[in-house]
């Protein structure tokens, strides 16, 4: 059995998912969150049920990358079940989606969603009333408390078909759109010999083609080509004309505006007979804290406070921490020494564990900053932060819909890549696409905890916010190039849904910092293990040389000319180059090449501007190869994704010898 | 949304006084920072954000004085910015100065010299103290 579950964004899907599949997919409380379906499994009374998460869309009218996912999966696939969820607090706008994918004429079942929030906005909702007026069967739920959920996969093993017969054409009596809906309808039904299109639905073609979707229309003509042309041109003459005969007898200018009236004109009667006013709304505090985070001058003063807070904390709680992991991993290569008699096998280990534990040191950083991040994210503060980015974005031909990816970045860069597909522009997705790497991930971040932490051990909160405010800085400006130079296209005005705001759940975050780390985790398990080992053998080829004459040292040698002007040793120009596998691969050749004694090592092997020029290398060249592969599998072009690796390369290059240079000037060493 | 009396106008004070002592601490380490000895550890990021919460105090000030009881948002952020301010603080005290100091067997002058200073650091004062005001709002009574 197939169950999909379709909704507008931020309604709740992925905790449903979550909680019906055991999976652990990512949730957020801003739209955006999914952007590509995600299947997964339930058992539930010895049976098998396949569950969908399609990223959220406001109806079928799709625009963007993910809404298109939705729209396609709905149309084409015919699951078993629809399970629609709908966000109780606003029903209004929910059930739009809802009156188009009753045309659809699936089974839908749905699932009435966050009714705790009713309460505090002075409302509840007769449940029977709306299943009646819908025809439908209704589950009420609270998802992130798990309430509800063994009631739905109750009614979706025992879903009685004939009782819940959805009236076809639910959007409108009006006599005129009927009487041409029907006539298309009966059109496509005599067209239509293979049956192709049945599965849409023909009364649901017929509404699109009176609203001239481009799409369906497309998709008319291509499941026609191969028929006789006589036959197709003698088909598709008469819907054009019925179009037009539509056109002179309604008078009606825009069909697709119209038809939306007519929904909401029956929602509004629906909404109206099923809302029970409870007294007055609680104290909103939502809208009390809009008007201070969102001010026009203070919001983004507030916000960058808050990232350096987020930094400050990660650095300040993880400091003890790693110091105590530094000491566990010097005690376990100093017992491998002692304990291992064969000479090589010990120091193969030792050699991995310098390496891998040269990256372990940072896992309090990684996971105290998934902490923070999700409990920002969760408070409902992020939605807010993509608000006022909206008028900045928009300066560089962006628009607010582009931070949600941006924001992602802080994570992993992979995510925020793919989650441009919620983008419409396309030439917008591709802009934020490119600038998204710069935004620095948290693979970079031990980089940043080691430098700043041996050159700024008073500032290092401060060290790590600017590299991340440069990287900030740096996409900005690309992005200023892009829409200038290579991409021109028309302003898009910013439509985003707020969240409430809410106090941030300990155990939310927790459970999300544990899931992000654990990616992390499981990293340092596979690449980063190989790559040490891959770097321990070419640190040591051919056997028995000095470490100046192995094979990783005449790589870094090699390179050395291109590099000249930043002076960086031979360790760090090999450090770079193997970190394009995975930008953790940094910190963990240079603990093996340094045998653990890292921070001596680096102190004693850069000056400030050479480890501030270092910081920002690293942080702005090319992106590791999961990015890349993501960037050639989103872009599906193999040009693009080339320029991208070269542009990142030399912006590195240009920007990191531009501070250092400054610094110089400065008369900081 | 309307505030009892008695509450609006401690509110509207409360707001005064904090922005008052906000703003001069957080000037106060700015020109300190620029005149006073290097040894002196301030962090500029963090007096600046003083300066941003003495502001927001302010305006909530200025907003509750023109009978706009939205001015009690900005007191509420100004409290939580406050608050977290001074978590952070602690926290430094907590894990770098006295946890830090002593798996680091740093130099007991060096250990001692960072609990003084993480003590009297104004961030920890302050934040502590914008306990008061996020009591109040949490306690008056806003009627719809």
């Amino acid at each position: 059995m197939k169950v999909v579950l379709a909704g507008n964004p931020n309604v709740g899907k992925s905790v449903i998912f979550n909680a019906l599949t055991g999976a652990h997919q990512h949730v957020a409380n801003f739209p955006g969150c999914t952007v590509e379906h995600k299947e997964g499994k339930c058992i539930f009374n010895n049976r098998e049920i396949v569950i969908l998460d399609l990223p959220g869309t406001y109806s079928l009218s799709a625009y963007s990358e993910d809404e298109r996912v939705s729209r396609k999966y709905l149309t084409t696939e015919k699951p078993d079940i629809v399970v629609n969820v709908i966000d109780a607090s606003n029903l209004e706008r929910n059930l739009f989606l809802t009156t188009q994918l009753l045309e659809l004429e699936q089974p839908i079942i749905i699932v009435l969603n966050m009714l705790d929030i009713t309460k505090s906005k002075g409302f509840e909702l007769d449940i029977n009333e709306l299943s009646r007026s819908l025809n439908i069967p209704i589950i009420p739920m609270i998802a992130t408390k798990g309430s509800g959920i063994i009631d739905l996969l109750n009614l979706i093993l025992n879903y009685n078909f004939k009782e819940f017969n959805s009236p076809v054409g639910f959007y409108s009596d009006n006599s005129v759109i009927k009487k041409y809906e029907n006539e298309i309808a009966a059109i496509l039904e005599d067209f239509d010999k293979n049956c192709n299109l049945k599965r849409f639905g023909y009364n649901w073609l017929s509404l699109k083609i009176l609203e001239q979707d481009e799409i369906v229309l497309n998709l008319i003509k291509q499941s026609f080509k191969n028929t006789n042309t006589d036959d197709f041109n003698n088909h598709w003459k008469k819907i054009n004309e019925t179009i037009k005969y539509f056109k002179i007898n309604s008078s009606i200018e825009d069909t697709a505006v119209f038809i939306a009236n007519e929904r909401y004109k029956l929602i509004n009667e629906i909404v109206e007979k099923v809302i029970i006013k409870q007294g007055s709304p609680s104290t909103n505090l939502t809208s009390m804290l809009d008007e201070v985070l969102t001010d026009k001058y203070l919001g983004i003063p507030i916000f960058l406070a808050s990232l350096w807070a987020i930094f400050t904390f990660t650095f300040t709680l993880a400091d003890p921490l790693i110091f105590l992991l530094e000491e566990f991993f010097s005690i376990l290569s100093r017992g491998i020494h002692l304990y291992i008699p064969q000479p090589i096998i010990a120091e193969l280990l030792v050699g991995v564990i310098n390496g891998l534990g040269a990256i372990f040191v940072f896992i309090p950083n990684i996971f105290l900053l998934y902490f923070a991040l999700a409990l920002f994210e969760d408070s409902g503060y992020f939605a807010r932060a993509a608000f006022l980015a909206d008028k900045w974005l928009e300066k560089v031909g962006l628009h607010g819909k582009s931070f949600i990816p941006l924001m992602l970045g802080f994570g992993c860069t992979v995510p925020a890549i793919m989650a441009t597909r919620s983008i419409k522009d396309k030439e917008d997705r591709l802009i934020t696409l490119s600038i998204a790497p710069f935004i620095s991930c948290s693979a970079r971040l031990p980089v940043y905890v080691l430098f700043a932490g041996i050159f700024f051990p008073d500032f290092a909160g401060l060290a790590i916010l600017a590299m991340y405010l440069l990287g900030i800085i740096v996409a900005i400006i690309t992005a200023i190039v892009l829409n200038r130079f290579l991409y021109k296209h028309e302003d898009h005005v910013f439509i985003m849904e707020l969240p409430e705001f809410q106090k941030p759940q300990f155990k939310i975050a927790a459970k999300e910092m544990w899931i992000q780390g654990s990616h992390f985790l499981r990293k340092a398990g596979t690449i980063i293990f190989l790559a040490s080992l891959f770097v321990w053998i070419m640190s040591n080829v051919p056997f028995g040389a000095e470490t100046e004459n192995t094979v990783i040292a005449m790589i870094g040698k090699a390179f050395e000319p291109i590099f000249l002007p930043f002076g960086w040793g031979w360790e760090f120009i090999s450090a770079l180059l193997l970190g394009i596998i995975a930008k953790e691969v940094i910190v963990a050749t240079l603990g093996i090449l340094s045998g653990l004694n890292l921070s001596y090592f680096i102190s004693g092997a850069m000056t400030i501007s050479q480890a501030l020029s270092f910081m920002s290398f690293v942080l702005l060249y090319t992106p590791c190869i999961a990015t890349m592969s993501v960037i050639k599998s989103e872009t599906k072009s193999l040009k693009i994704t080339v320029l991208i690796g070269i542009g990142y390369i030399v912006a590195a290059y240009c920007v990191s010898l531009l501070l250092k240079i400054i610094l110089i000037t400065l008369g900081i060493p | 949304m309307n505030v009892q009396e008695n509450s609006h106008s401690l509110l509207m004070h409360l707001g005064m006084i904090y922005g008052g002592f906000y703003i001069i601490t957080g000037i106060l380490g700015i020109i300190l920072l620029i005149l006073g000895p290097p040894e002196i550890f301030i962090d500029p990021i963090e007096q600046i954000i003083l300066v941003l919460v003495g502001i927001i105090f302010l305006r909530s000030y200025v907003i509750l004085k023109s009978q706009n009881n939205t001015g009690i948002a900005f007191l509420f952020v100004g409290t939580i910015i406050g608050i977290v301010l001074g978590s952070i603080s602690f926290l430094k005290f907590l894990f770098m100065g006295l946890i830090g100091g002593l798996i680091e067997e740093s130099i007991y002058s060096n250990f001692l010299s960072r609990i003084t200073f993480y003590f009297a650091n104004p961030s920890l004062i302050l934040g502590i103290m914008a306990f008061i005001p996020h009591k109040l709002i949490k306690k008056t009574k806003v009627i719809n």
